[in-house]
C-alpha cells in the first residue's frame, strides 16, 4: 500500500510542478515587444516622428554593370533628435547596406547615399529605418529602377563557331585521303 | 595526295548536287519553306484581323517570332536528314550508291551539306520575312541589329539539330524511327530533361535544346520576360536559368562537331543486311 502511494506520487509531483510552472506565466503578464511587419510596433511607444521621405538615383537609366549612387532622403517631424537610426536599402528583397548610428535632426532631414551596381531589369529600391532594433515598416520608401541589359554576346564569336564547324565538314571530306597518303608514307 | 582531295570534293559536291535534287523533287522542300514563310505571316496577320497592337519595339516583335525558329529547325532537320542514312539502307538504295567508285565519308558529308543547305534557305527566308515585317511596321531604321546575332545562332543551331539528327539516322535502322526519334528527341525528351534539372536547381548548360534560347535571348530587353524583381518568389519556387552566351555557342559547335564525326564514322561502318 505504501508502496503504491510511493508510486503514485512520484507519478504526480512532476505533473504538478508543470502545473504550478504554467500558471505563473499565465498570471504574470507578457512583456514581449514584437516587430513592427511581423505583428506590430511595440504598444506601449509612440511611433519615432521619422519617415524615409525620399529616394533617388544619379542616373536613372543605367545599364547593366554601371555603379548607380543611391541618395535617400530621411525627415524627422518630430521636436527632438532622434539618435541611433539604422538604414537597410535593399533592392526587391537582397539587402544592399545597412547604414548604422545615424542621428536625424528634430525638423530636419539626413541623408544617406550608398553606390550599388546595378543589376538588369526591373526592381524596387526599398529603404526601411529601423530604431532600437525595430523595423520600422511604417516608415519605409520604395522607388522603382530599370537597368537596360546589356548586349547579350557578340556576332563575331557566333560567326567564327559556325566557320569552325563548316571547316571540319570540310576537313572530314579531305580527312581520308590524307590518312591513306600518311600510311603509305 | 592534292589530287585525290580534290576528287574527294568533287565526289562529295555530286552528292550534295544529287541529295539537292532528291529534296526538290520530294514535297518536303516546300512543306518547310512554306512553315518558313506563314509562320511569320500569321504574326502580322492575327493581330491585323484581331486588332490588337503589335509589340512597343521591333525587338520585342523579332523575339516573338522568331520564337519558333527552333521548332521549325527541328522539323527541317527531321524531314531532310531524318532518314539520310537509314533511308539508304532500309530500301537497300545503299547497294547502288555504296557500290560506286567514290568514297562512303564523300557520300554521307555530300548527304549531311545538301541536308544543310536545305535547313539554311529555310532558316534565310524565315528570317527574310520577318526583317521585311519590321521594315514594314516599325521602319528600317528600327531593325534590330542583334538580328544578324540571331540570325547567326539560328544556323549554328541548325548545325548542331542536323547532326545529332545525322547521328539517329547512322544508329536506327527505320526510317521512320530515326525521323521520329530525332523529332521527339529534340521537340520533347531534351526539353523535359532540362526542366527537370532546373528544378533539381541544376543548370542544363550542356543540353543542345536549352543553348538554343539564345536565338530569342540576344533581342532581350528590360521589361521582356525573364526579367528579374518584383519582391522575389518563396524560396523553393521554380528556379528559371537562361543559357550564358559564349557556354551555348560552345555547346552548339562541340554538338555540331561531334555527333557530326560519330555519325560519319558509324555510317561508313554499316552493313548492308
Amino acid at each position: 500500500m505504501k508502496g503504491i502511494t510511493r508510486r503514485g506520487s512520484v507519478v504526480l509531483a512532476p505533473a504538478v510542478i508543470l502545473f504550478v510552472v504554467l500558471a505563473a506565466f499565465a498570471v504574470v503578464p507578457s512583456t514581449t515587444v514584437t516587430v513592427d511587419g511581423q505583428g506590430g510596433t511595440p504598444p506601449f511607444q509612440e511611433l519615432p516622428p521619422i519617415n524615409v521621405t525620399n529616394i533617388s538615383f544619379s542616373n536613372n537609366n543605367p545599364k547593366e554593370g554601371q555603379n548607380v549612387t543611391i541618395f535617400v532622403v530621411i525627415s524627422n517631424n518630430g521636436t527632438s533628435d532622434v539618435v541611433g537610426v539604422s538604414l537597410t536599402i535593399a533592392y526587391d528583397t537582397t539587402n544592399i547596406t545597412t547604414k548604422r548610428d545615424i542621428t536625424v535632426p528634430a525638423n530636419g532631414t539626413y541623408m544617406v547615399n550608398v553606390t550599388w551596381k546595378a543589376i538588369k531589369f526591373s526592381h524596387v529600391i526599398v529603404a526601411i529605418p529601423i530604431l532600437q532594433g525595430v523595423l520600422l515598416t511604417n516608415a519605409k520608401h520604395t522607388e522603382p529602377i530599370t537597368v537596360a541589359a546589356n548586349p547579350i554576346g557578340n556576332a563575331y564569336v557566333v560567326f567564327a563557331a559556325l566557320m569552325l564547324v563548316l571547316l571540319v565538314f570540310l576537313a572530314a571530306v579531305a580527312a581520308p585521303s590524307v590518312w591513306e597518303h600518311m600510311r603509305k608514307k | 595526295m592534292m589530287a585525290d582531295i580534290r576528287e574527294d570534293l568533287a565526289h562529295t559536291a555530286l552528292s550534295v548536287r544529287y541529295e539537292l535534287l532528291k529534296h526538290m523533287r520530294r514535297t518536303r522542300l516546300f512543306i518547310a519553306l512554306s512553315l518558313a514563310i506563314v509562320i511569320p505571316i500569321l504574326f502580322y496577320i492575327i493581330p491585323k484581323v484581331a486588332n490588337v497592337s503589335f509589340s512597343s519595339t521591333a525587338d520585342g516583335y523579332m523575339s516573338n517570332i522568331y520564337s519558333f525558329g527552333s521548332f521549325l529547325i527541328i522539323i527541317s532537320a527531321a524531314l531532310f536528314a531524318g532518314d539520310a542514312v537509314s533511308g539508304e539502307f532500309e530500301s537497300k538504295t545503299a547497294l547502288l550508291t555504296l557500290s560506286t567508285p567514290q568514297r562512303r565519308t564523300s557520300i554521307f558529308i555530300g548527304k549531311y551539306l545538301a541536308a544543310m543547305l536545305a535547313v539554311f534557305t529555310i532558316v534565310t527566308l524565315y528570317y527574310l520575312v520577318g526583317v521585311f515585317e519590321v521594315v514594314g511596321i516599325y521602319g528600317i531604321s528600327n531593325v534590330p541589329i542583334v538580328t544578324m546575332r540571331s540570325y547567326l545562332l539560328a544556323l549554328l543551331y541548325s548545325t548542331a539539330v542536323l547532326s545529332l539528327t545525322f547521328w539517329f539516322s547512322s544508329v536506327v535502322k527505320g526510317t521512320m524511327a530515326s525521323t521520329l526519334l530525332s523529332f521527339f528527341g529534340l521537340i520533347m525528351i531534351l526539353p523535359i530533361v532540362s526542366s527537370l534539372m532546373m528544378v533539381a536547381k541544376v543548370e542544363p548548360w550542356f543540353i543542345v535544346t536549352y543553348s538554343a534560347g539564345l536565338i530569342t535571348d540576344v533581342f532581350l530587353q528590360p521589361g521582356f520576360a525573364g526579367g528579374g524583381g518584383g519582391g522575389g518568389g518563396p524560396p523553393d519556387a521554380f528556379t528559371s536559368y537562361s543559357p550564358q552566351f559564349t557556354t551555348g555557342v560552345e555547346v552548339m559547335a562541340v554538338y555540331a562537331i561531334i555527333f557530326f564525326i560519330i555519325a560519319i564514322l558509324l555510317s561508313i561502318r554499316r552493313d548492308v543486311e
